[in-house]
Parts: C-alpha cells; structure tokens; sequence
C-alpha cells in the first residue's frame, strides 16, 4: 500500500504545507506505524527532486514594433533555472556583421522571456511602446562599442505582447535621449560589436 | 535527556537510544522529533507571495501620491530568509505632494543585520523612474538600504540620492517600479 502523497492513496497523515513532507503525529503513527520506514524514504526522495535546479537554456527572441533586429553573426543566449515557481535567469546577445540589422519602429526592443510570468502578481504592459511603469524584474547593461556615453545600465521592464513575455530596456539619462527605452536607433542603432544582457527574477505563470 | 542537532538547519539527530523513544512529559518522541526536523527542511522550500502596505515617506516631509495615485508592494518569502520585493509608485493625476527631503521606502521584514556595515553604499535591487513630462529625465535608479534609519533609498545615476527635488520634482503621472532582495533576520 502506498504511502506517498502524491499517489492516489490518501493516508491519514499529517503532511508540511509547501512540498509535502510526511510527519505523522503520535496518534497516526501508532495507527500506521509499520509505514515509519517508508515515510522517511518518500521524505527523502522527495527532497532530492525538490533540490535539483537544473539551469536550462532558451533563446531570448528580439522584437521590435515594426522590424525585427538582426545580430548578424553574432550570438545569444539565455540560461534560466526554476525555485519554487520563480524564475531565476539571464541572457545576452551581441551584433556582429555581416547581417546585422538594428530593426524598426518605435519603442523598446523586447526580449524574451524563457517562460510566462504571472501577471496576477506582476503588472505588464501590452505595447513595446506602452507607458511606463510596469514591473522591473531585473537589470541590463546596453554596450556600444562606439561610444562610451550611449552605453550604460538598464532596468529591465515586463511586457506581454500576443501572449508571449519579454522585456525592455530602461536606460540612464545621455545626452540626446528622446525615448524612454533601448530601441531601434535608441540610444543608437545597433551596430557591430554592440550588445545586451541582462538578468531577472519573476514568478512563473 | 536531549538531542544533538544539525549544524545549520538545527535537525534532531538522535542517538539509536533516544531514536526509539516514546513521547514523554520531559521527551519528545520520534514523531515529535521527526514533525520537527520536517518543518525545518519544509521552510528551506518556502514560497509564499502576498501584498504589503509600501510607506513612501520623506525625511523632512512626507509627499502623496494624489487622486487615482497609488504605492504598491509585493513580495515573496525564498529559502528560510530570503526575501524578493516588487514595488510601484504612480502619482495621479491632481493633489500630489511632493514632500520634502529624500525619499524613502519601506521593506515588509527586518533585515539581518549583516547589512548594518554597508549602509546606502550596496545595491540591493533596481527601480525605473518614468517622468511623464520629459523623456530625457527617465531614468533607472539603484535600490539601497539604509541601516541607520532601517529604510530604502534609491541612487540616481548622476549621484546623490532620491529626493522630492532630485533628480527632478516630481509631477503629476510620474511613476516608479522597482525591486529589491535581502536577508530577514527571522526564518
């Protein structure tokens, strides 16, 4: 007979209010008591799958509202781990030519997500353009191999737009700066040798 | 008669004497023993989110956020102590006050005091400030802590601390959202 809580068979036994840890009172145990063996290797195992994180890979996808950028023959990557329905990760990506395209259109440059977040417990906005302020789920660093001046720190902004969620760039105040994001020729066009990253934190959805 | 415990989760580790005892008025028994050492591994995978009431406050006086304005936190409890907090501020659109002094924020628990030796100089998370009269003037800030005073500030880029006339006075829809992470002192 099966003691685990996460079988069908429902024993009357107390169980720890977060992953299910089986601890039996005094009563439960003297009515089951034959079960105390197992009860620890199910708690055992269960903290065993409990503690692997393992830290996954996705591609953080760029958009743009009207055009897409392109890194050419650059790179990107994203890694992520999920805590307890939180999500823990980062990406980065760089332009290199030939192919590099800084995209379109106004507002921020989005970038993907690796899973929803939950927007009961967040706030998003709907429009790469869409006023601020949503959520900030974590920081970023824009890198212009030009220019000193127009690289710098980022907040990082959730949006969800057509049921996907990235995010966009808040930048620091630089001379010239008309937008209130990292876009399309924002604080410059991506060019060869410039790059993102960024890490964030947020519940899954 | 005691029980020896783990070093860092503080888990009963009885000997094969004090293992098979039954609870006693001056013992605790095995399920005692073992609801106890389960609740303590338990917590290492709490995950709890919920709302708390954000004091914005300044250090000489204290601003509003004026009709259809509103401050927002959030946060959730990781691990025994770890703490992650989302918080907003939106001004409406009338009747704000802007206060006077630098700006606080409030956090929902204590922080261990490890921080108390690096008051206002590390970085504890990242905000976006959204000026609604001036695309130039938005900007992201560092989230600080401030032991002495128990509270969080923000660091804007060009230096100094937030405040209700830096980087800029604030004005009507003006909006900040940030986050933070830290250390309580309570499991």
């Amino acid at each position: 007979m099966s003691i685990c809580k996460d079988c069908d068979i429902k024993m009357p036994v107390t169980y720890t209010p977060n992953i299910g840890l089986a601890k039996p009172s005094e009563s439960e145990l003297a009515q089951d008591w034959v079960n105390t063996q197992k009860w620890a290797e199910d708690n055992n195992l269960i903290v065993a799958a409990k503690s692997n994180f393992p830290l996954k890979s996705y591609t953080p996808t760029m958009i743009a509202s009207v055009t897409n950028p392109s890194y050419g023959s650059g790179g990107i990557y994203g890694e992520y781990l999920e805590f307890q329905g939180w999500i823990f990760g980062s990406f980065s990506m760089y332009f290199l030519d030939p192919g590099v395209s800084a995209g379109s259109g106004t507002g921020g440059y989005g970038i993907r997500l690796p899973t929803l977040a939950d927007i009961s417990f967040h706030n998003a906005v709907t429009f790469v353009d869409g006023i601020a302020a949503a959520s900030v789920i974590g920081e970023g660093y824009f890198s212009d191999l030009s220019s000193v001046t127009t690289s710098g720190v980022t907040a990082l902004e959730l949006m969800r737009i057509n049921g996907i969620d990235y995010v966009r760039q808040v930048p620091e105040p630089y001379t010239g700066k008309t937008t209130q994001w990292v876009g399309p020729g924002v604080p410059v066009a991506a060019a060869h040798g410039d790059g993102l990253s960024g890490s964030f934190v947020y519940k899954k959805g | 008669m005691g029980t020896t415990v783990t070093t860092n989760l503080q888990l009963i580790k009885p000997d094969q004497n004090e293992s098979i005892k039954q609870a006693l008025p001056t013992f605790p028994g095995w399920a005692s023993q073992n609801a106890t050492n389960q609740d303590k591994i338990d917590s290492v995978f709490r995950n709890s989110s919920t709302t708390y009431t954000l004091n914005w406050t300044g250090a000489v006086s204290n601003p509003a956020v004026g009709s259809g304005g509103f401050t927002e936190g959030k946060y959730v409890r990781l691990f025994p102590r770890l703490v992650i907090v989302f918080f907003r501020i939106w001004l409406g659109n009338s009747g704000i006050v802007v206060g006077s002094g630098e700006y606080r924020i409030s956090a929902p628990f204590s922080f261990d005091p490890i921080f108390t030796r690096f008051t206002d100089t590390i970085p504890i998370g990242r905000a976006a400030f959204f000026d609604a009269s001036a695309a130039a003037t938005c900007s992201t800030f560092t989230v600080n802590y401030r032991s002495s005073e128990n509270v969080v500030v923000m660091r804007p880029p060009e230096g100094g601390f937030w405040a209700a006339n830096f980087p800029v006075v604030p004005a009507i829809q003006d909006r900040w959202s940030g986050y933070f992470m830290y250390p309580t002192t309570a499991a």
